[in-house]
């Protein structure tokens, strides 16, 4: 049994009359990527506020490292929450040398250099936070985040404003830090994001936890393929008599069909024969926790 | 404390705007002393007598107290930048308490109105010097630098409130520089009285214009009871300690509660 770096329990918030956040409870182990999944205004950046201090909850607690909500909790995790938060007249370098003295890292100025380099901006160290891109501005809050190697990573929305390389080489650094035992806590609403690098993952809907789980346990559950015929009136017929498949998805051309786990591409073609129905495209849906998702927040 | 004061310098030492303002102030005041000071409107105010010992401390500060507008729009800059970078959210999550927020910044406002009360003993030692025509009984006001310090620690933790309260630059600097130049129409609005309680004009009276005193002791009993009422200056130094320390908690709460 691991150890638990993060336990919330029953944490809620109000903004006015919405419910932005309704007795969450989540637990999140050492050495878990921990995917927090769910829609705009779902709830995961109040959650994520109030898990790094700054929204004050309603009601419930959370605990870190088992010592509770105290300060120095904070400086034990790398977090990015929403915006990359900088002074716009300080270089990239005079930007993390405040971040280094708040969180009372030692060799600062070598720490700085590595975790610049690590995101690629090593190069532009000198020059003033304003004259960054979006997706520069990103990188430095990431670079921040890597300071002092911290036990827990807590990451809104990485990959926002990044470039398609950025956010492969971002991907290839949570799986390098996720290996090294450290925890990782992302916010997102890119599915794709989620099920690359995450080892669980918690859905939020309207500010509840719709479900949680290990991502084998969230995908594993259901299959499902692709298919079309010529005859769509009759293929539709056989799947809806059929006990075992259902109908997820249909579009003009083609239907997606929820099918049994165990259940393969050549076992449904087989089965559309024996109806005496020629299947013109068959195919496994690969974005399965997408579809799950969909099905989940419906 | 040190270590809060080394993160508030690092975010200072590279911004331009301060260091400009402070330069101003710096340049503007002993331009306004001297400038006051050849001003010859006899019987009632002589310029140059104002500079000599001991009357320089009270002049220096009243004079240096009028550009206290400029230091407390610096202070407002400063506070509210923290929340347009949304950095005071920053600080918060990579480490910092509110409290600790709170009293990083009121350091440097410490530590400022220090400078500047050092600032003035400087231009009151330089002035009083050269305007002096026999130099006796030197530090017998010098007590005016202490008072001057807690006036400007006073506008500075009022600019503080308010740009905690508002957390917009413009509109927090509005509002500051209204108050610090309209406090008169207290005065009329409330009375000579009221008004004198009213924290703006607490400040503002803890440094008085120079012969204001000297008139004072020279009316007749009977004309100076009008201004009995005016209270005297250690109850009004109470008055404004305590302002300041209300100004404080009401920052401090303030933040605790709000969502960043």
């Amino acid at each position: 049994m691991s150890t638990t770096i993060l336990q919330v329990n029953g944490l809620s918030k109000s903004y006015k009359d919405v419910k932005a956040l309704d007795n969450l409870s989540l637990d999140v182990k050492q050495g878990t990527v921990f995917g927090l999944l769910g829609p705009n205004g779902s709830g995961k950046t109040t959650t994520l506020g109030i898990l790094l201090g700054v929204i004050n909850q309603k009601s419930g607690n959370y605990s870190w490292f088992d010592n509770g909500d105290k300060t120095e909790n904070r400086r034990k995790i790398g977090a990015l929450l929403e915006t990359p938060n900088f002074y716009p007249y300080l270089s990239a370098v005079k930007n993390l040398e405040i971040v280094t003295k708040i969180k009372n890292i030692d060799n600062p100025l070598s720490q700085i250099e590595s975790v610049l380099k690590e995101v690629n901006l090593f190069e532009r160290k000198d020059s003033k936070f304003r004259t960054f891109s979006l997706g520069m501005k990103q990188r430095l809050a990431i670079a921040s985040a890597l300071l002092g190697s911290p036990e827990v990573l807590v990451l809104d929305e990485p990959t926002n404003g990044l470039d398609p390389q950025g956010i492969a080489e971002i991907r290839e650094l949570i799986q390098k830090i996720a290996n090294d035992n450290r925890t990782i806590i992302i916010a997102s609403h890119i599915l794709d994001e989620i099920e690359k690098v995450c080892t669980h993952v918690a859905i939020l809907k309207f500010g509840k936890l719709i479900k949680q789980g290990t991502i084998g346990e969230i995908i594993g559950g259901e299959n499902y393929v692709i298919i079309a015929s010529r005859d769509m009136k009759k293929l539709l017929q056989v799947i809806n008599e059929d006990n075992e498949m259902s109908v997820f998805k249909k579009t003009e051309t083609e239907v997606i069909v929820k099918v049994d786990k165990e259940t393969t591409t050549k076992k449904v073609n087989q089965f559309f024969f024996d109806k005496g129905i020629v299947l013109s495209q068959l195919k496994a849906h690969s974005e399965s926790l997408e579809t799950q998702f969909l099905e989940i927040i419906k | 404390m040190i270590h809060l004061l080394k993160i508030e310098y690092s975010k200072l030492k590279n911004y331009s705007t301060f260091w400009v303002m402070l330069i101003i102030y710096a340049v503007m005041v002993p331009l306004a002393i001297f400038g006051i000071a050849q001003v010859e409107l006899p019987p009632i105010f002589n310029g140059s007598d104002t500079l000599e010992f001991p009357k320089t401390w009270n002049f220096v500060t009243y004079v240096a107290s009028i550009f206290n507008m400029l230091l407390g729009i610096l202070v407002v800059l400063i506070v509210t930048n923290d929340f347009n970078f949304r950095t005071f959210k920053q600080n918060i999550i990579d480490g910092l308490s509110r409290g600790q927020v709170i009293a990083s910044k009121f350091l440097v406002l410490f530590v400022l109105a220090f400078v500047v009360a050092l600032y003035s003993i400087l231009l009151a030692l330089f002035f009083g010097f050269i305007y002096s025509e026999e130099v006796t009984s030197v530090f017998d006001e010098f007590y005016f630098v202490g008072i001057y310090f807690i006036q400007t620690l006073g506008y500075f933790t009022l600019a503080f409130l308010l740009s905690i309260l508002l957390k917009k630059p413009a509109l927090s600097i509005v509002i500051y520089a209204v108050l610090f130049v309209f406090k008169f129409i207290f005065i009329l609005a409330l009375g000579a009285t009221a008004s004198q309680f009213v924290p703006m004009n607490v400040f503002a009276d803890l440094t008085p214009f120079p012969i204001f005193q000297e008139q004072l002791a020279m009316l007749k009993s009977t004309e100076r009871e009008q201004f009995d009422l005016i209270i005297s200056q250690p109850i009004r130094t109470a008055v404004a300690v305590g302002y300041i320390i209300v100004f404080l908690v009401l920052s401090k709460l303030i933040l605790s509660k709000r969502d960043l």
